[in-house]
């Protein structure tokens, strides 16, 4: 009895001799019709981004994430540059300057550019003012005066 | 990974791609097809029709599996509708069957050889269809069951008892031969 394994055997070693010369000619037919392919141009274009894009689930995936994290940063990041925020700085040193030195002026400036900003502004106030009153009022001297410590300007 | 980068580079219309994977699975296929057949005249032209028509769909279409699977697909497809027109699959007897082995010397014949080989291919000449299917992709083709039974249409169940059943009966069929 032969068995079953055996007969495996026997199937999986199965020889067939192949005339090298058939196989040669046979490969031969197959890059000449490669080449008449590619002639007609139905080979060797590239394939369509959006058919390849579209098909296979990942890679639809990575797209719609990709899609989105470039949306968010033009929609949340794009406002917030400094180039923006030096616009506006110098749309409020132009204005007089009472009203460059109210609360709310400096206010803004401080959200823009923080105390750095604030002191730059009140450099450019300090030029404006008269020759009497002229020195450079530091931040600090202006808080304290907000703040009601009796400073007295005169004796700066 | 080496299958991949061959299909992308046959995409692109490269030749060296494509004698790569001739001479990788064509020998293969062939064996597969033969059995199938058991006419190996009819196999190599039956192999030969798959590479044709996997030249003219490269670039068309995105083979995502195995190259080797896919091209055994398309050769147990194609012999399937070969024998819906041609009828070649009636049941003979052992005696009936032509010897596989061809004695002309011409350059278009290919042969088989061994005694033992003779003996297997009358006896699978004799199997079911179905049968000999599963057993050839199973054995030849490394497919796996699941793979197989996708082929056919049907369950892994089915394509098991299949399988099972024509190893039997090789196996009763060549002993009875030895016996003789």
């Amino acid at each position: 009895m032969r068995p079953a394994e055996n007969i495996k055997r026997l199937i999986k070693n199965t020889r067939i001799k192949i005339n090298p010369e058939v196989k040669k000619a046979a490969l031969k037919e197959l890059t000449d019709e490669l080449e008449k392919s590619k002639t007609a141009g139905l080979v060797g274009t590239k394939p369509d981004m959006w058919r390849i894009i579209k098909q296979p689930l990942a890679m639809k995936l990575a797209a719609a994430v990709v899609i989105m994290t470039t949306l968010y940063f033009v929609i949340f990041y794009a406002g917030t540059n400094e180039q923006s925020g030096n616009t506006e700085l110098r749309e409020v040193q132009s204005k007089p300057l009472a009203e460059m030195m109210s609360i709310l002026t400096i206010n803004t400036i401080y959200r823009q550019g923080g105390f750095d900003a604030v002191q730059r502004h009140f450099e450019v106030i300090s030029e404006m003012k008269d020759s009497h009153h002229r020195h450079m009022v530091t931040l600090r001297d202006i808080l304290a005066e907000l703040n009601g410590n009796g400073y007295d300007r005169r004796q700066l | 990974m080496e299958d991949r980068l061959l299909i992308w580079k046959l995409n692109r219309g490269s030749e060296d791609a494509l004698c790569r994977i001739y001479e990788k699975y064509r020998d293969d296929l062939v064996r597969i097809a033969a059995g199938l057949l058991n006419d190996v005249g009819t196999a190599e032209d039956v192999v030969q029709d798959v590479f044709f028509m996997l030249v003219h769909s490269a670039g068309k279409y995105e083979i995502r599996k195995s190259l080797k699977g896919y091209l055994t697909s398309c050769v147990v497809n194609r012999i399937r509708n070969l024998n819906r027109t041609k009828s070649t699959q009636d049941p003979v007897s052992l005696d009936d069957v032509l010897p596989a082995v061809s004695d002309s010397k011409a350059p278009d014949q290919s042969v088989i050889s061994d005694e033992e080989f003779q003996y297997l291919y009358k006896a699978m000449a004799q199997l079911p269809y179905e049968q000999k299917e599963a057993v050839i992709l199973r054995i030849q083709g490394r497919m796996k069951f699941k793979e197989i039974a996708k082929l056919q249409g049907t369950s892994i169940k089915t394509t098991l008892s299949r399988y099972s059943y024509g190893l039997s009966k090789l196996r009763s069929m060549l002993n009875s031969e030895v016996e003789k």
